[in-house]
């Protein structure tokens, strides 16, 4: 008998491990119904964010929603897409090389401490330097001093300060460009220039792992309790009271839940178990319209999908008129409105509507055009097979096979699609020359200015440091724009780039496919959602219904 | 009996320390750069990359990283962090109770309705009934979880809460204890339900034709006590291996039904830890899941012996 003694409390434990994971699932947060409406939150859906919620590691769309509820930038946009001062006072500059930022007063962090210049000194010294690895340090590489916390591989910055970033006091902050940009101020609103206090800074000077996971802002929501990342499914804030800024009315609480899947969310929002969804999926578009009604939004994003060609060390693109054949060739309309439900819009254009400088039309090549398709590409003495190349993680398969079934039909030429299974393969093998064929591109901007959807794309200089995947070079592109940069004024300057647009547009180094929407959608019970330019949502707007 | 569980034990040692380094070795051979596919579609600064790589020793030949690895187990405790930063042990902590609730919910579902939809068919086999549970098991086993997954949602967690206002079933999230568990327990479990139907039917009726369950009819006794006592119990052995197998499957295989119900588990988990090659989660992961299936494996043996007395461990 000894032995059933034994294998019984062997079974017994099992059975009460039953038992006690049954019983520990209910100690979570319960997020029923229950309480007044002014202490419900507001519920958004949110992706998990990549990182730790610190902004300058922070270069994709959910850790930077997040952090934008708990910060406040320099700089938002307006309707007209232009960047007006938020905790800047003022943001000026003679020769757009030397800037003065004066900052607002009455903004002060989470725990209390004022919003000085010296935080936004630390913050982006810290985010420049190599040693921090930040994925954001890019973004501050037109400040005097960039080089010197940037000596490259295996070497050690001998400084951690950037000489052209000076607090000359509390509430003036003076920032030297190595060249006169008059994009600059644009450039303020997004989530790497955000400030941060001393308490986010270890003794080594490093932003600590507890700052990652409960970060102190200056913004209109601080956070309840450290978000623990890869485990909690809520990020949950508060109302900050002192913040000096428009505050929603109604409400005080918000909350980002977490999710995996964009279909469970858009399941949540059908039971109003979600109040905002700002990414429907593209299965759910044609039934949204109906579901939601007026409660489903479509707005420009400023995203664009590109088919790239390897310029550099493949003789065959050479031709541009074949490469206008191409792009002719291409039924951008079918493939936004039914290989992509709505969610994209045909391209036309290498500025999006989403952003100042996008002229409609404009690339004239970009038109269906199958008949005058063939008839250049023959004349160009195109190629018998062409090879298009594309990520297979990444919901691309079926656009790319629309674009390769549209060369076939309207050129008459064999395609072949090859998948690669990440984006990073393409770009190894491009960078490596082993990959001949075409390739499917992207681009989100960083900043909201027509200048991002040039140079860091279509530059000589970027081909080494940048995104200039297909090695486009071309110096009157590259002159014209400089002068951009150089205009005494962000109008001025966006003369300059539509210019620098022209030249691409018959150069065509790359063919606009679609441009991203933005398709969203909200419950019954708020109202008044807007979303901005940076695809976050305005929350001071955002009201119960 | 506590020496075999001991010995047991001991051996799955080397078990253990030879699926580390062989799922090590086998993240290690995926193609493509982790560093790269955490920067999407933008390439990144190559001093940054390579500091990055520097931290992770990603430069390094494979059996020095896997040294680095075992050896921070080992001599400091330390499993590892992700790429994000955050260290392994935290952050399967709170993923594995998720996955286990989960799985035993699934499990109990499984035991349960598989039992006695088998018990029902077997005492009517070949009437209505059983061509009725047969066929709908068949039926059980042809939709696919993903399928199941998001029709059950929609019905039981969208339009169920809209026409009566109560949310019977949560259709997302972890966060209020054994009810958000029910449906996806219930998609999780099945396919599996299914086949223990069928397992516990099958079995059953080849017990009840033997002879010594027409001695016990003869002996008079009532046929509760010939059909739970030397029917039921006999035919167990079977379903008993296929429910302790299952654990381990229903864990391993739950990154569908985590996904559709967004529950926080290590399925989900797995598949991006795979996606952006982190070793020490991938291990981390894996590690576990063949503990679950050695210990599993473990509690079957010795159950055979509670259900069957000529079996015994010395």
């Amino acid at each position: 008998m000894r032995v059933t003694k034994g294998a019984q409390i062997v079974a017994g434990t099992a059975l009460l491990a039953v038992a006690v994971a049954a019983c520990g699932g209910g100690s979570g947060t319960s997020t029923g119904n229950s309480g007044t409406s002014a202490d419900t939150p507001v519920r958004m859906e949110l992706g998990e964010p990549q990182n730790l919620l610190v902004p300058s590691n922070t270069t994709e769309s959910e850790g930077a929603e997040a952090l934008a509820a708990i910060f406040e930038p320099l700089v938002n946009y307006d309707e007209n897409k232009q960047a007006v001062e938020a905790a800047a006072d003022s943001i000026k500059s003679d020769d757009n090389k030397v800037w003065t930022i004066k900052i607002k007063s009455g903004y002060t962090w989470h725990n209390g401490e004022p919003l000085i210049a010296q935080n936004y000194v630390d913050a982006w010294n810290f985010a420049a330097n190599q040693e921090n690895a930040q994925g954001a340090g890019y973004f501050f590489g037109r400040i005097d001093g960039y080089a010197d916390l940037n000596p490259g591989e295996g070497k050690k910055p001998a400084t951690t300060q950037m000489k052209g970033l000076k607090a000359v006091d509390n509430s003036t902050l003076q920032v030297t460009l190595t060249a006169p940009f008059s994009q600059f101020k644009t450039m303020l609103g997004y989530t790497a220039f955000y400030p941060l206090p001393k308490a986010a800074f270890g003794a080594d000077g490093k932003v600590t792992n507890e700052y990652g996971e409960k970060p102190i802002g200056q913004g209109l929501f601080k956070l309840d309790k450290p978000y623990k990342k890869g485990t909690d499914q809520s990020i949950d804030l508060t109302v900050y009271d002192k913040y000096p800024g428009k505050k929603p009315s109604g409400w005080t609480k918000l909350q980002f839940k977490l999710y995996n899947s964009s279909e469970t969310a858009y399941n949540d929002l059908q039971a109003d178990n979600i109040d905002i969804h700002d990414s429907l999926p593209a299965s759910a578009i044609a039934s949204a319209k109906t579901a939601l009604g007026d409660r489903y939004e479509d707005q420009p994003d400023a995203g664009i999908g590109y088919i790239g060609f390897p310029l550099k060390y493949n003789d065959q693109y050479k031709d541009v008129k074949m490469r206008e054949a191409i792009s002719m060739a291409i039924d951008r309309k079918t493939i936004a409105e039914t290989v992509f439900s709505g969610t994209r819009a045909p391209a036309d254009d290498f500025i999006n509507p989403a952003i100042a400088g996008y002229r409609q039309g404009a690339c004239t090549a970009c038109s269906y055009n199958p008949g005058k398709a063939k008839e250049q590409y023959a004349a160009a003495n195109g190629p018998k097979t062409l090879e298009l190349g594309y990520n297979a993680d990444g919901g691309h398969k079926e656009w790319i096979e629309a674009v390769a079934n549209n060369l076939r039909a309207n050129l008459g030429v064999e395609v072949t699609v090859k998948p690669f299974e990440k984006f990073a393969s393409i770009l190894d093998d491009l960078d490596q020359k082993k990959y001949k064929g075409m390739f499917r591109m992207g681009w989100a901007i960083d900043y909201p200015s027509a200048e991002n959807y040039l140079t860091p794309i279509f530059s000589t200089g970027a081909i080494k440091t940048g995104s200039n995947y297909a090695g486009y070079t071309n110096p009157q592109f590259d002159a014209t724009v400089a002068k951009g940069d150089q205009a005494p004024t962000a109008e001025e300057g966006l003369k300059f780039y539509q210019q620098a647009d022209d030249i691409l547009i018959k150069d065509l180094p790359y063919i606009p496919v679609y441009f991203y929407r933005n398709n969203s959608g909200s419950s019954t019970k708020v109202k008044n959602v807007k979303i901005n330019l940076l695809n976050q949502v305005e929350w001071a707007d955002v009201e119960k219904a | 009996m506590g020496r075999y569980i001991i010995r047991r034990l001991i051996q799955a040692g080397p078990v253990l320390l030879g699926a580390t380094f062989f799922i090590f070795a086998t993240v290690f051979a995926l193609p493509g750069d982790p560093v790269a596919a955490l920067a999407g579609d933008k390439r990144q600064d190559p001093n940054i990359v390579a500091i990055i790589r520097e931290q992770y020793h990603l430069d390094d030949p494979l059996l020095v990283q896997y040294w680095y690895y075992i050896s921070g187990i080992v001599f400091h405790g330390d499993f590892g962090k992700t790429f994000a930063g955050v260290p392994v042990t935290q952050l399967l902590a709170g993923k594995l109770q998720v996955t286990l609730n989960l799985a035993l919910v699934a499990l109990t579902m499984e035991a349960i309705i598989g039992v006695l939809l088998g018990l029902w068919a077997a005492l009517r086999r070949g009437r209505a009934t059983d061509t009725a549970i047969l066929a709908s098991t068949l039926l059980l086993i042809s939709i696919p979880t993903l399928v199941s997954g998001f029709v059950l949602q929609l019905w039981l967690g969208v339009w169920l809460k809209r026409v009566t206002g109560t949310e019977f079933f949560p259709i997302s999230g972890a966060t209020q204890g054994l009810k958000s568990y029910l449906l996806p327990g219930f998609v999780l479990a099945g396919v599996s339900i299914a086949y223990l139907t069928r397992l516990t039917r099958t079995s059953l009726v080849e017990t009840l034709r033997s002879d010594y369950i027409r001695t016990a009819t003869a002996k008079g006794l009532s046929r509760r006590r010939v059909i739970g006592r030397h029917g039921l119990r006999n035919a167990l052995i079977p379903m008993v291996t296929y429910l302790g197998a299952d654990l381990g499957s229903l864990m391993g295989g739950a990154v569908i039904t985590e996904t559709i119900f967004n529950l926080p588990g290590i399925g989900f988990q797995l598949y991006t830890g795979v996606y952006l090659r982190e070793q020490p989660v991938v291990v981390g992961i894996v590690t576990i899941l063949v503990l679950v299936y050695i210990v599993a494996n473990l509690v079957v043996d010795l159950m055979y012996a509670v259900l069957d007395p000529r079996i015994r461990y010395e």
